[in-house]
């Protein structure tokens, strides 16, 4: 197989083509300064005007982060196809309408902009909105730390070490941090859409460069026969893989932590309040199966039949197949445009999960505790600066972990972000559909849900080959609705948060009246 | 909407979520167009059924919905 090596010229092009990206991130940040200066709806939620096109384009960017365009490849290398059940066959579309609609309503009535917010004003308990946003931060940072720590690594590869790890860091810092600052969410999700194109454009490329390089007689058809005629290999291209994980239960297991509990991720879960109007969930429901489609499906065949038919099997750094393959197997101006690839996935996931973090810390930790319950006013504009300055303390927090790299710290509390996150999942969905789910029962769940997911994670192996998510997951239902069952919930709560959206629903409006009441219970009978 | 078609889109979702989380790894594995394997054909190939019935589906229920319609 063809490999270049980089000449000290193209590394320098290199690290001018990276200062030149930050430089313009930091430029279209600025833009959107002062918009976003005099309101915290301007800046966490965009003034809930998020058109459709930049929405899809937002979501589907933030769910891809650095980790699926290093770990696609080198996962479906590793294990075989199976792998795509990460995506989860595209269910976070289908559960974005199904939740973000009702949650994106109940935004517009009562001016929710966090999860935290919905979760405590639904269980009607302080307690409850705390407990959350606070696990919420918690494990955002560990989260956005690995995102920091993927760049820095891409950019001392792509580099062959001519920008050390903590300048490659010290980069992607402030890139993101200076953009979140500025901007807020305004500029984000045009980021993000900007990052969807760049992303999916440099994906494209890098494919047909190595099938062309590499294969250019018999294209992919002589890559995928090379695999398959190599026994190897040949097991990469099905189920249940080299290593045997993916029978039907490795396939749940997959999807559950991949994809079905996408939707409450802190970062996916804000973006339902930010839509412009129903045409964004409308919208949402086609595109963006087709987009995971294109950037799942290139990835894919990347790691399936490029990845095997150029490395061989038993590469010794299954971590390093998209790396490698890009640098090694490609010419430098191809390894630069990987390296922008990973910048869109890496850098959009963070900015978002950032903002987050940062509305979370700022309206349901500081401005709720400090003001709201004490009956203080403070004007937007305070709120807008508390969110900036609480967006550094994180940066300082995340840089911590990311310039120590504690790999205890920061791959225990990855490995439990997924799963942690989803621990409010039944809590979410019951407290959009179901009447009787109780505050005591989502606290029951979401604590035990947590316990479980905490003991087979690192104290004992996950029974029946099931994940730790898995059984955490079908401990907090069985909790949440057991619990619920026995327990009341206020009357006024139910008709406020089921109800009413219930009503909204079923007549299609938001206008309350006798005859729409009686509309909606007849059609919901 | 009517109750059928809701009954008929749940029972189509839960075909499609059936057939790609516990079918698709048992089926036969040939390469389609030289290169992809039939596994992961199928898996792709979700994507515009998905599209098709989930973006059908809902442009009739957002037909029916009007609240904050100002803001459309």
């Amino acid at each position: 197989m063809t490999t270049y090596e980089m000449s000290e010229w193209g590394k320098i092009l290199i690290i001018l083509g990276i200062l030149a990206y930050v430089v313009f991130m930091t430029f279209q940040g600025m833009l959107n300064f002062k918009k976003t200066s005099k309101s915290s709806e301007a800046f966490f939620s965009a003034d809930r005007g998020i058109n459709p096109f930049v929405l899809v384009c937002s979501t589907a960017i933030s769910v891809f982060s650095g980790l699926t365009f290093y770990g696609f490849p080198s996962s479906v290398y590793r294990n075989g196809i199976g792998f795509f059940s990460a995506t989860g066959s595209f269910v976070a579309a289908l559960m974005f309408v199904l939740i973000g609609y009702r949650l994106w309503l109940l935004g517009k009535e009562y001016g929710f902009t966090t999860p935290s917010d919905f979760l405590r004003s639904r269980y009607y308990s302080e307690g409850y909105g705390l407990f959350t946003a606070a696990l919420l931060v918690a494990f955002i940072i560990p989260y956005v730390a690995l995102q920091l720590i993927t760049i820095g690594d891409g950019i001392v590869t792509t580099t062959e070490g001519m920008v050390p790890y903590v300048g490659a860091v010290a980069i992607g810092t402030i890139c993101i941090g200076v953009h979140v600052l500025s901007g807020g969410m305004k500029s984000v999700a045009w980021m993000d859409t900007f990052h969807m194109i760049l992303g999916l454009g440099a994906l494209g490329l890098i494919l047909y460069v190595l099938t062309k390089t590499h294969f250019p007689n018999g294209g992919l058809a002589e890559a995928a026969a090379m695999v398959q005629a190599n026994p190897e290999t040949a097991p990469i291209l099905g189920h249940p893989g080299p290593n045997g994980v993916f029978t039907w239960k490795g396939t749940l297991n997959n999807a559950l932590t991949g994809a079905i509990a996408t939707v409450v991720w802190p970062h996916i879960f804000a973006r339902s309040y930010m839509a412009k109007s129903k045409q964004n969930f409308l919208v949402m429901s086609w595109a963006l199966p087709l987009i995971y489609m294109l950037t799942i499906g290139i990835l894919m065949i990347i790691g399936c039949v490029l990845a095997p038919a150029i490395l061989g099997p038993g590469f010794a750094n299954p971590d390093l197949v998209m790396p490698t393959l890009s640098t090694k197997y490609c010419p430098p101006f191809i390894a630069f445009i990987s390296l922008l690839c990973l910048f869109a996935f890496a850098v959009s996931t963070s900015e978002s999960l950032l903002l987050s973090a940062s509305s979370l810390a700022t309206k349901d930790l500081y401005i709720r505790q400090r003001f709201e319950l004490r009956n203080r006013e403070i004007d937007q504009a305070s709120v807008v600066r508390t969110s900036r300055i609480v967006v550094v303390i994180l940066m300082v927090g995340i840089l911590y972990v990311v310039m120590l790299k504690p790999a205890y710290i920061t791959d225990y509390a990855y490995r439990l972000s997924s799963p942690f996150f989803a621990m409010i999942l039944p809590a979410t969905v019951g407290g959009l559909f179901w009447r009787k789910g109780s505050k005591e029962g989502a606290f029951a769940g979401t604590i035990g849900g947590l316990i479980v997911v905490t003991l087979f994670t690192f104290i004992l192996p996950a029974p029946l080959g099931f994940s730790a998510l898995l059984w955490g997951m079908a401990v907090n239902i069985i909790l949440y609705v057991g619990i619920s069952l026995v327990t009341k919930v206020p009357e006024e709560i139910s008709k406020k948060y089921i109800d009413r959206v219930n009503m909204v629903i079923a007549t299609g409006r938001e206008s309350n009246d006798v005859i729409d009441g009686v509309i909606a219970a007849a059609r919901i009978r | 909407m009517s109750k059928t078609m809701k009954m008929s889109f749940v029972i189509i979702n839960i075909v499609y979520f059936v057939f790609n989380y516990f079918i698709v790894p048992y089926l036969p594995n040939p390469l389609v167009f030289g290169f992809m394997p039939f596994q992961l054909f199928c898996y792709l190939a979700c994507a515009p059924i998905a599209a098709l019935v989930w973006g059908l589906y809902f442009t009739m229920f957002f037909r029916t919905q009007h609240a904050y319609f100002n803001e459309d």
